[in-house]
């Protein structure tokens, strides 16, 4: 099945881009459910079945592998849900007059593709290749059409990908002649005292951190997910940050997690905690919703890397809690990008002053954006509070407390910003300019934006079914024993 | 020699990185660009455990480099047309507009 | 499908407020008698239902009942039942009353169905403060100050709870109520858990010295309220000691010790200061005080004996339906007879207050005279040889005296008739409640409990006798005396303790009140220091703006990329070194 979840995004984004304009949305919107119906087959494959890697030889070349497990099948599940749902807000919520650009619809199959093949990748060359698709795709879709900030911000954006890129190219170069293999499970115990492979580790790390990205390499991530489009920000706060997580995980916690102790978890660890401290400073201050929220994306992706420590220190939570993030993380995040564009177009700006009343003015936007602050702040019964009590529990049981201070803090400046932005929401009449209160609106879109905050809340509901999917074929197991 | 090689890729890199951040107009940082991907490129020919895998890998990952590239460029046409003008990166764009 | 059935009874009165707030008044105020009714389904039918695995909900709450909390759970809907259906006339006056009860009610069903200390802490929070709102019901000042007393009492005794749960769970498997019971009996802190336990639930339960709030609360809520308070919700403090504390792991013989004495000691001083009392709620109030003195006593019997302990705990099980439905009778009768106009009206609720009484004071044939019998059963079993039935005897005398006292009180009462526009309550409601009274007790244990003997007709026919008659003619002497010589009772105030509290707390205001200018002065330069700082801050925000500035300008990302690429490859080489 992970072939099938990985060509029909990626053959859907060639024919759609052959056909009329007015046949491409359509088009995709089918390929994305057929994508989620494989998706959710799969998914139940691995729950049955249990985990597979699947070794595709080619001649030549190292071969490429594909792993199903757990953690690959359920962001293959997630991720062409939300792509589903944001291109159902795409055709439904229109910026300015028009909906998405006719090359928004091959570009986002293009993307999802990618992503999945991040999600299964087990090889680093396999994991290169489906980050240039990522990167480029994803700068063209920031790019398209847009004014000059729009592209200075997309061009910012792909340097920084290609840089990432290229760095993690040569890194896994160097690792593969140091161990002579550059499937992620086979490096365990190989790369040793190899000055080649160590300098590799360090270089393809340089660039999976320049990707996720965590602070100080976040400089092109705030202008890139503000200015995007309000159909593509979701995909790209949601789903594109933990594509290189994912790649990041899988190579410390189940390939050499030997290696990265105790020196370089410590740093990684060091610099996430800066990311979730500095992210939600930074978020407490700015004056637009938008850039809130991809502050917030900032802070939560250093909630991230604070568990590569734990895991790498031989926690099953903090692998669970990481990959149950990932997760929880990405659909309330959507939502609230969806709901912050509705109640922006309703009110006629995107400030956090501007959107005072907006709740008034369209209550069912402004309900999901509440419901998915629960989620992002982590208050219980979300998916964000069952995320970060394993994350807590890891931080505990392995004695490194430290980090369970900094997530509690994180939590409480999540808190304090969004209780920012929801404040307003809530506060007074919505009114216009003139003073008069206007009639409240609301659309099919918000409706997009309250199930995705819905589902959130679900996740948190019922943990056990993802918590049981995650944990199989994980490196550190946990259900299993527990 | 193959040390030799091997640093040279990573000046490569370094240069190009250098060029892409440091460069203050779009021409700079295409040369950035380039020796950003010929320094991965010689990096991966050096690195590759036995001939064959190398030919293959470094074919691939050539192509994919140029492929980058030329959407580099493409990228800074757009944006000189949209700007009117060489594109300037220095400050976030977020804080322009 | 057994899950409807045992989450029903939990969620239904959710539900119900649900339905009463959106749609109040009379034609949906009668879902206030229907609410607990899945409660008494399920402890009937307890064995016929498997208690369902919650694995998929948040935290995994575990439910259960053993026979014992089917007993407990069958007192708590009956009375419940019949209270709701003397609520509706008072829900339908003032809103938020309706939401309080609901609630209260959840949170009591819920805490005698719960299998972890999780969900059973959840639950008795819920009851706790939703019952605040029922105390404070009428507003007036009285009853404010009693919602205040019994907020901070209740608030400080879960504290101690959450404390003692805490460090009993620290050393337990699971979270399961056996398993924490099992971890105290071999915890290091076996004593300091145990005494955070009896403080935690010994202030619902009304221990004396924890009891001050309530004689104060339990009179201040209106009459229904009183009546579930008294019969059903201070039985948690009960069910709290008999299924947390290490009750037939082994003897804890200090602790027996100082619970039976305990016991005792609140048996006859809440007789004593209820003598004292005018108002009739309120010396129902100190009756409750006195009789939970009872099964404090059987829990220190429980503790004294492991073998002894599955009979103390059913007879304390027992003593507490007694208890519950006999009060339950007598406030509702309390609360109907000022509005009771009708000569035969009055004088059915004076003989059921008669009949209630004469079963707490364990008259013959009584349900009285049963749960007694099965307290010395117990009693005999674990503490044999010693002068604790005696006493426990003599404390009846007490009861006797208190509750002849509450009938004379009652009788002097000026029977009024019922604010106008209000229909009078009927009393069919309250009739069911006292054949239940009558039957429930001699008859529902041994078919459920059958560790308990059943009683041979000495034990409840010619023993309790004595006991009530020396009480019966103490309380005609002092009549006579009263009516010939003129000899009042001396009269406390309700609360008793409190009031002194309240002294001492009014006594530190006025001190602090003389520190106050000098304190104000500091206050306001410490104010004026944080706004300082917090400027100052601001004016920092600035640096921060201007830093993420620098951090998101194009040269620092690349600097920033060959830096954390260097800091990378030292993190790595470093172990080489």
């Amino acid at each position: 099945m992970s072939l099938v979840v990985l060509a029909l995004p990626l053959l859907g984004a060639g024919v759609v881009a052959l056909v009329a304009a007015r046949w491409r949305s359509p088009l995709t919107l089918t390929v994305l459910v057929l994508t989620l119906l494989s998706g959710a087959l799969m998914a139940q494959g691995v729950g049955s079945g249990g985990a597979r890697v699947v070794t595709l030889a080619a001649v030549g070349l190292p071969a490429a592998v594909v792993v199903e497990d757990g953690l690959s099948a359920a962001l293959v599940l997630v991720s062409s849900g939300l792509a589903l749902a944001t291109a159902l807000f795409g055709v439904l919520h229109r910026d300015a007059g028009a909906g998405p650009p006719a090359a928004y619809w091959p570009l986002s199959l293009a993307l999802l593709a990618g992503l999945h093949g991040l999600f299964l990748a087990g090889d680093l060359l396999t994991a290169y290749l489906w980050l240039e698709v990522v990167a480029v795709a994803g700068a063209a879709l920031v790019a398209w059409r847009g004014d000059g900030a729009r592209m200075a911000a997309a061009t910012r954006y792909f340097y920084a990908e290609l840089v990432a890129s290229v760095t993690f190219l040569a890194g896994t170069a160097l690792v593969w002649s140091a161990t002579g293999t550059v499937v992620i499970t086979d490096l365990a115990g190989q790369v040793g005292d190899s000055t080649g492979g160590r300098l590799g580790l360090a270089l393809l790390t340089t660039g999976l951190l320049l990707k996720v990205p965590v602070v100080p390499l976040h400089f092109w991530l705030p202008a890139a997910h503000t200015l995007a489009p309000s159909a593509v920000s979701p995909l790209l706060s949601g789903l594109v940050v933990k594509s290189a997580f994912v790649i990041l995980l899988r190579t410390w916690v189940g390939g050499v997690p030997e290696v990265g102790q105790p020196t370089l978890a410590l740093l990684l660890g060091v610099l996430g905690a800066v990311a979730v401290l500095w992210g939600g400073l930074t978020a407490l201050r700015v004056e637009r919703a938008k850039v809130l929220v991809a502050y917030s994306t900032v802070s939560q992706l250093g909630l991230l890397l604070l568990a590569v420590p734990l895991a790498v220190a031989g926690s099953g939570e903090a692998w669970l809690g990481a990959a149950f993030h990932a997760i929880a993380h990405a659909l309330p995040k959507a939502a609230l990008l969806m709901a912050v564009a509705l109640l922006a177009h309703t009110m006629g700006g995107g400030t956090v002053d501007r959107l005072t009343g907006a709740a008034a003015r369209r209550p069912v936007a402004a309900f999901a954006a509440g419901l998915a602050a629960l989620s992002l702040v982590g208050l219980p019964p979300t998916g964000g509070f069952v995320a970060k009590w394993y994350l807590v529990v890891a931080s505990l049981t392995t004695g490194q407390w430290w980090w369970a201070a900094t997530i509690v803090a994180g939590s409480f400046l999540t808190a304090a910003y969004l209780a920012r932005l929801l404040q307003r929401f809530f506060r007074g009449a919505g009114r216009t300019v003139a003073g008069e209160s206007e009639p409240a609106e609301r659309g099919r879109a918000d409706v997009v934006a309250l199930g995705l905050a819905a589902a959130g809340l679900l996740l948190g509901l019922y943990p056990n079914a993802l918590l049981g999917l995650l944990d199989v074929g994980a490196p550190l197991g946990v259900m299993a024993r527990g | 020699m193959t040390r030799a090689l091997l640093i040279l890729g990573g000046v490569g890199l370094l240069l190009g990185v250098i060029a892409l951040f440091g460069a203050p107009g779009s021409r700079g940082r295409l040369r950035g660009v380039l020796a950003l991907a010929t320094g991965a490129l010689l990096v991966v020919l050096l690195a590759a455990p036995d001939r064959a895998q190398a030919a293959l890998t470094v074919a691939l990952s050539g192509a994919t480099l140029a492929g980058l590239y030329v959407v580099a460029q493409l990228f800074e046409r757009a944006a000189a047309r949209k700007t009117g003008g060489d594109l300037r990166l220095d400050s976030d764009p977020l804080r322009r507009a | 499908m057994s899950v409807v059935w045992w989450l029903t009874p939990i969620l239904l009165p959710l539900a119900v407020a649900v339905v009463t707030t959106l749609r109040p008044g009379p034609r949906t105020s009668w879902l206030l008698a229907a609410a607990p009714v899945p409660a008494l389904v399920l402890a009937l039918a307890g064995p016929l239902l498997p208690a369902p695995a919650l694995s998929w909900l948040l935290l995994e709450p575990r439910l259960a009942l053993d026979p014992v909390g089917r007993v407990l759970l069958a007192l708590t809907a009956v009375v419940w039942i019949v209270a709701g259906v003397y609520a509706r006339t008072e829900a339908e006056q003032r809103g938020g009353y309706v939401e309080w009860w609901l609630l209260s009610l959840s949170g009591n069903v819920g805490l005698l169905l719960s299998d972890d200390i999780l969900t059973f802490y959840t639950a008795f929070v819920v009851m706790t403060l939703a019952a605040y709102g029922l105390v404070v019901h009428s507003r007036t000042v009285e009853a404010r100050r009693a919602g205040r007393v019994y907020l901070v009492l209740g608030v400080a005794g879960e504290t101690v709870l959450l404390a003692g749960l805490l460090l009993a769970a620290a050393d337990a498997p699971g979270l399961r109520m056996a398993e924490v019971a099992g971890a105290v009996a071999g915890s290091a802190n076996r004593d300091l858990v145990v005494a955070l336990l009896l403080i935690g639930f010994g202030i619902k339960a009304g221990v004396i010295g924890l009891h001050v709030w309530l004689p104060l609360a339990h009179p201040a809520a209106p009459f229904a309220a009183s009546a579930v308070l008294s019969g059903a919700m201070i039985k948690a403090g009960l069910v709290g000691w008999l299924r947390l504390l290490p009750i037939g792991a082994l003897p804890l013989p200090g602790w027996s010790d100082l619970l039976v004495v305990l016991g005792l000691a609140t048996a006859v001083v809440g007789v004593a200061l209820g003598l004292t009392q005018r108002a009739p709620k309120v010396v129902l109030a100190y009756s409750s005080v006195s009789q939970m003195g009872f099964m404090t006593l059987l829990v220190g019997v429980a503790l004294a004996a492991p073998e002894a302990a599955p009979v103390a705990v059913a007879a304390a099980a027992v003593y507490a339906l007694h208890h519950g439905v006999a009060k339950a009778v007598l406030f509702v009768a309390v609360g109907l007879l000022p509005s009771a106009g009708g000569t035969w009206r009055r004088t059915a609720l004076l003989v059921g207050v008669a009949a209630a009484g004469l079963a707490l004071a364990g008259a013959p044939l009584s349900s009285g005279a049963y749960a007694k019998a099965w307290m010395k059963q117990a009693i005999d079993l674990a503490l044999p040889g010693t002068s604790v039935t005696t006493f426990a005897s003599l404390a009846a005398v007490g009861t006797t005296l208190l509750m002849a006292r509450l009938l004379l009180l009652l009788r002097a009462q000026r029977p009024g008739a019922g604010p106008a526009g209000r229909p009078t309550p009927g009393l069919g409601a309250w009739l069911t409640l006292v054949v239940a009274m009558a039957t429930l007790t001699p008859l529902l244990p041994p078919v459920l409990l059958p560790v308990l003997a059943t009683p041979d007709s000495g034990a409840v026919v010619a023993e309790p006798l004595w006991p009530l008659l020396l009480g019966l003619a103490i309380a005609g002497a002092v009549a006579l005396a009263q009516r010939r010589v003129g000899v009042t009772m001396p009269a406390l105030p309700a609360g008793d303790l409190v009031v002194v509290g309240e002294r001492a707390v009014a006594g530190v205001a006025r001190v602090l009140a003389l520190l106050a200018p000098p304190l104000t002065a500091a206050l306001s330069r410490w104010t004026r220091a944080v706004q300082g700082a917090a400027l100052a801050l601001g004016r920092r925000d600035e640096g921060l703006d201007r830093l993420e500035d620098l951090l998101t300008r194009w040269r620092t990302g690349g600097a920033m990329v060959a830096l954390v690429a260097v800091a990378l490859v030292i993190a790595l080489a470093m172990p080489l070194l």
